[in-house]
């Protein structure tokens, strides 16, 4: 079986080093390439063919997670696994957004590495288990909106949420308030930007940390 | 004496699985069920039908209505 093709990007040369050890013994790859930035690894991929990136995401220049973006836009046949000691919600959910293939913490055991490999190379997605316990173990949610107050909303963006987060649906509300369901979802977009959420789980999350419902 | 089955704890026999706490919770953390499947492991179907059962089990209908679950089960905070 001809070995992908695999680049290695991180700005720490041990890590480099480590991973590129680690590597030797894992029979379906062979290291090709490495980058000390994502923009270094963008270069690398639009002069060499590569298959599989194993990135960092906190690297000087551009960043893993920018370098993901670019990449899978203009190569998406590549995959990519993340590689990360990040556990936060919201750069979890920015990496898996982004069409990362793969996560894994950089300490992980090389049992972990291969199957991860294996899978990501097969098609597969993989997610480190131990990042899934430690996303589901932190109460506290994910939402950069802690700084947000309900002072920046106006009063019908707050009367709109409250009944968003009792689950009412666009329609619902315009029908409540004698509006139409497309100004009620301009509203939920506002409302999305100004409270930096991206879904109703996190409008739902602000209202009831805020006391509009119980 | 009305009941407010939208905030009361599921009865005895709805208790829920620890899959379905997993599901729940990284609902109302925002991630969609393609992401769930990709994090459990298992497949979308499988979270399609753990949700399903969530809504039941917690009278909800929609996942407004799970994130207001996650919040009374103390998952999220």
């Amino acid at each position: 079986m001809e070995k992908k093709k695999t680049l290695l990007v991180d700005d720490h040369q041990l890590v480099l080093d480590g991973i590129s050890n680690l590597l030797t013994s894992v029979d379906e790859v062979e290291v090709v390439g490495v980058a000390n930035n994502g923009k270094r690894a963008l270069e690398i991929i639009e002069n060499i063919h590569v298959d599989l990136v194993l990135m960092d995401i906190d690297m000087p220049i551009m960043n893993g997670l920018e370098a993901t973006a670019q990449i899978k836009k203009s190569f998406p046949d590549v995959k990519i696994i993340i590689l990360s000691m990040h556990d936060e919600h919201a750069v979890i959910q920015k990496v898996m957004s982004l069409g990362a293939d793969g996560y894994l913490l950089k300490n992980s055991d090389k049992e972990e590495f291969c199957n991860a490999i294996q899978k990501v190379l097969e098609g597969q997605k993989f997610f480190s288990a131990d990042v899934t316990m430690a996303l589901l173990n932190k109460k506290e949610s994910s939402a950069s909106s802690d700084s947000v107050t309900l002072a920046q909303l106006t009063e019908r963006e707050i009367e709109i949420l409250k009944k968003i987060a009792e689950g009412l649906s666009n329609k619902e509300i315009g029908d409540q308030l004698f509006i139409s369901h497309r100004t009620v979802d301009t509203h939920r977009t506002n409302l999305m930007r100004k409270l930096e959420v991206n879904n109703i789980a996190g409008l739902v999350r602000f209202a009831i940390k805020n006391g509009l419902i119980d | 004496m009305s009941i407010d089955f939208a905030i009361s704890e599921p009865i005895e026999s709805q208790k829920l699985t620890e899959r379905e706490e997993q599901v729940l919770t990284l609902t109302a953390h925002g991630y969609t069920s393609e992401q769930i499947a990709w994090m459990l492991d298992i497949s979308q179907r499988t979270v399609t039908t753990h949700r399903s059962n969530l809504m039941r089990k917690t009278h909800s209908n929609n996942v407004a209505g799970l994130v207001r679950f996650a919040f009374k089960l103390d998952l999220i905070s």
